[in-house]
């Protein structure tokens, strides 16, 4: 059985290394690591949850930035839950988006204050709508 | 007041579990831990990495100083950021009628390989931004 966690010394540094399953930890490279306190991030979610809003208006939600960071955003449309599901051509794609006349939604992610960014959606369409919006840990900026 | 790291045994594994607040790492499921090491993977961060579009039609990146590759294709996600706002990946409708050239989608196509990343103007144009890209330690493609 591999050893797939280590507290101590990898190499030259020291840290906390956690590697995939049948990976040994002591020699595992970063691709095969769960883990790794040498990496600049783990990739944490700040954000995750349903944001609905109604037919031809627009919805805020702010949320804590934590340190004051521009965040990386995906959105999706929520049409069926699963992510990356849209009902029209160019909603519900991998990004964040300004969009462009004819597309019903866009979604931006604004830096407001060191304590706090905005996501705001604007829905022009005549249907109520609902996104999942997944926010990063990351700076973006 | 829950216990929420666990080193050791959980079930029948062995591993390292570290549960959300106000949850008992011995006993919670899957849904109520932050970080289990029985996934096949997390969102482990290999780089962080900043591109500026200047009046060029692409810009790349090398992931490693020398160009040399990390061994891997990896899963990326990137997003243009002007002052505050931070943009994603924009959507634009753009028609040029004398080069018979148009786009309807993202104003940016990101591509990587296993040893850089590259942003391009969607319409092949001279165009500026400034963008930073996450760079996983997922290999986008296995055995790449």
């Amino acid at each position: 059985m591999a050893d797939r966690v280590l507290l101590g010394k990898k190499s030259s540094d020291y840290g906390l290394w956690v590697s995939r399953a049948t990976t040994e930890a002591d020699t595992a490279t970063d691709k095969d690591m769960l883990m790794s306190s040498t990496s600049p991030s783990v990739g944490q979610i700040l954000l995750f949850q349903k944001i609905d809003v109604n037919a031809s208006a627009s919805t805020t939600l702010d949320y804590k930035n934590h340190g004051g960071v521009k965040t990386f955003m995906n959105w999706w449309l929520n049409s069926d839950y699963l992510g990356g599901g849209g009902v029209s051509a160019g909603i519900g794609l991998y990004s964040s988006d300004y969009g462009f006349s004819g597309l019903l939604l866009t979604v931006t992610n604004e830096y407001i204050n060191s304590t706090t960014n905005r996501i705001t959606v604007a829905n022009i369409s005549l249907q109520s709508q609902s996104i999942i919006v997944m926010i990063f840990k990351e700076a973006a900026a | 007041m829950a216990g929420r790291v666990l080193l050791g045994k959980k079930g029948s594994n062995y591993g390292l579990y570290v549960s959300r607040p106000g949850k008992e790492v011995t006993t919670v499921g899957r849904e109520d831990l932050i970080f289990s090491s029985d996934d096949t993977r997390t969102s482990q961060v290999l780089k962080i990495i900043d591109v500026t579009l200047s009046s060029a039609a692409t810009a790349t990146v090398n992931y490693n100083g020398d160009g040399s590759s990390i061994g891997y294709i990896p899963f990326i996600i990137a997003t243009e950021v002007s002052g505050d706002e931070i943009k994603g990946l924009p959507w634009e409708y753009s028609f040029q009628p004398f080069a018979g050239v148009y786009n309807i989608g993202s104003k940016w196509k990101v591509s990587t390989t296993n040893s850089a990343v590259t942003i391009a103007d969607s319409m092949g144009a001279a165009a500026s931004g400034t963008f930073r890209v996450l760079v996983f330690a997922i290999p986008a493609i296995d055995g790449s």
